[in-house]
């Protein structure tokens, strides 16, 4: 019987491809490695050529062209199926970061600057717990959800530290950083969710911060949840078990870099508020 | 309906400290009431008109049957306008994005 040798959540998958291919998308996989014997219910392969790359889900082509998108597109459909297969979570598409007090939850659509800020976070030593996907379960906990952190050539200045070993030869648009390699690691279990920062990215704006109430924070929450729609009340009931405890902020800023300090200052102080 | 006002049956209401977070499940959009929004929601029952609620407001917040009517109208308004109430026409074609959009019903005009 084949087993899974990956888990995103619940979705269980094994990969496959060509040498090259295997290598780079068993490299860039690693934190999802799971030994389980667990039936896989898809698999994935990567093909690499002189050519270009095809990337693959049950046999049915993602992708054909250059390496660096089909490894970005084979990744978003993992990132589909990790979303349908845990059930019971109100999935909110955000990035959480956090140490040893709880976490951090920063939703909002594709383009605000979720990645690039939680690329910074981890940076400055908070624990990674994902930069897609925020699994909100009942009392206001989230599950970690440690995929590689995926950075895009915009943001490259700001997290420059960070910069891959490799994977940066000039053939991929998206650093795929390893969880691994961060100095805060990356967390396993689902953790007490401490704060949620709505960002608004506005280019070259000063930093500007705002209390949310916990009905905001519950909205923002549901808002930007892959799954209300079908959730409905569970969902809405999951986010304000959330922002009953967490601390909300609203953060207007220009750039990760000018809104991370301000961020660790609402974590130490939802700390402090606790202690 | 506009002087029985009353929530649609399918819509979901869920408290939160002293607001509400509504899910509309038609238009797949998250509203929130304020404070006083959540405080009267559960007024607009299809049997108390917009009169005797307005009526009530005064007597409790101790503010003019004017002011609390100002107050009753912009509420239900907002509601109307967000095709929350029964007999709204719901409009499918909106401006929601996928994952729904925050819509603010905060700040009735306070008495």
């Amino acid at each position: 019987m084949l087993t899974a040798t990956h888990r995103a959540l619940d979705h269980h998958f094994s990969l496959g491809g060509n040498v090259r291919g295997l290598e780079l998308v068993s490299r860039v996989l690693r934190t999802l490695e799971a030994a389980t014997d667990v039936p896989p219910s898809s698999f994935y392969t990567l093909t690499i050529g002189d050519s270009g790359a095809l990337a693959e889900r049950d046999g049915v082509p993602i992708y054909e062209g250059d390496p660096g998108t089909a490894l970005r597109l084979l990744m978003s459909t993992i990132n589909m199926a990790a979303v349908a297969s845990l059930d019971g979570a109100l999935m909110v598409h955000a990035s959480v970061v956090g140490d040893d007090h709880g976490a951090i939850v920063i939703p909002g659509p594709s383009g605000t600057g979720k990645s690039t800020m939680a690329a910074a976070l981890v940076d400055r030593g908070l624990r990674y717990l994902s930069d897609e996907i925020a699994p909100i379960v009942t009392g206001g906990m989230v599950v970690p959800y440690p995929k590689p952190l995926m950075v895009g050539g915009m943001s490259f200045d700001e997290v420059e530290a960070l910069r891959p070993m490799d994977l940066c030869d000039g053939t991929f648009d998206v650093w795929f950083l390893d969880p691994r390699r961060f100095s805060g690691g990356y967390e396993s279990r689902p953790q007490p969710i401490r704060a949620v920062v709505s960002l608004e990215y506005v280019p070259r704006a000063t930093v500007e911060i705002s209390q949310m109430t916990p009905g905001e924070t519950t909205a923002v929450l549901a808002c930007n949840a892959f799954n209300m729609a079908r959730s409905g009340r569970d969902g809405l009931e999951l986010a304000a078990g959330a922002a009953r405890y967490a601390r909300g902020v609203r953060i207007l800023h220009g750039g990760a870099s000018s809104a991370v300090d301000h961020i660790i200052e609402v974590m130490r102080r939802s700390n402090e508020r606790r202690s | 309906m506009a002087g029985l006002p009353r929530f649609r049956s399918d819509i979901d209401i869920v408290p939160i400290g002293d607001e509400q977070v509504v899910w509309d499940p038609v238009l797949e959009r998250i509203h929130r009431l304020d404070a006083i929004g959540a405080t009267l929601a559960p007024l607009l029952d299809g049997i108390t008109s917009e009169g005797d609620l307005a009526a009530d407001v005064a007597e409790v917040w101790s503010v003019s049957f004017e002011a609390a009517s100002a107050a009753v109208r912009g509420l239900v308004e907002q509601l109307e306008a967000a095709g929350l109430l029964v007999g709204d026409d719901v409009k499918l074609n909106g401006d929601h994005d996928d994952h729904g959009t925050v819509r603010y019903l905060a700040n009735p005009p306070v008495p």
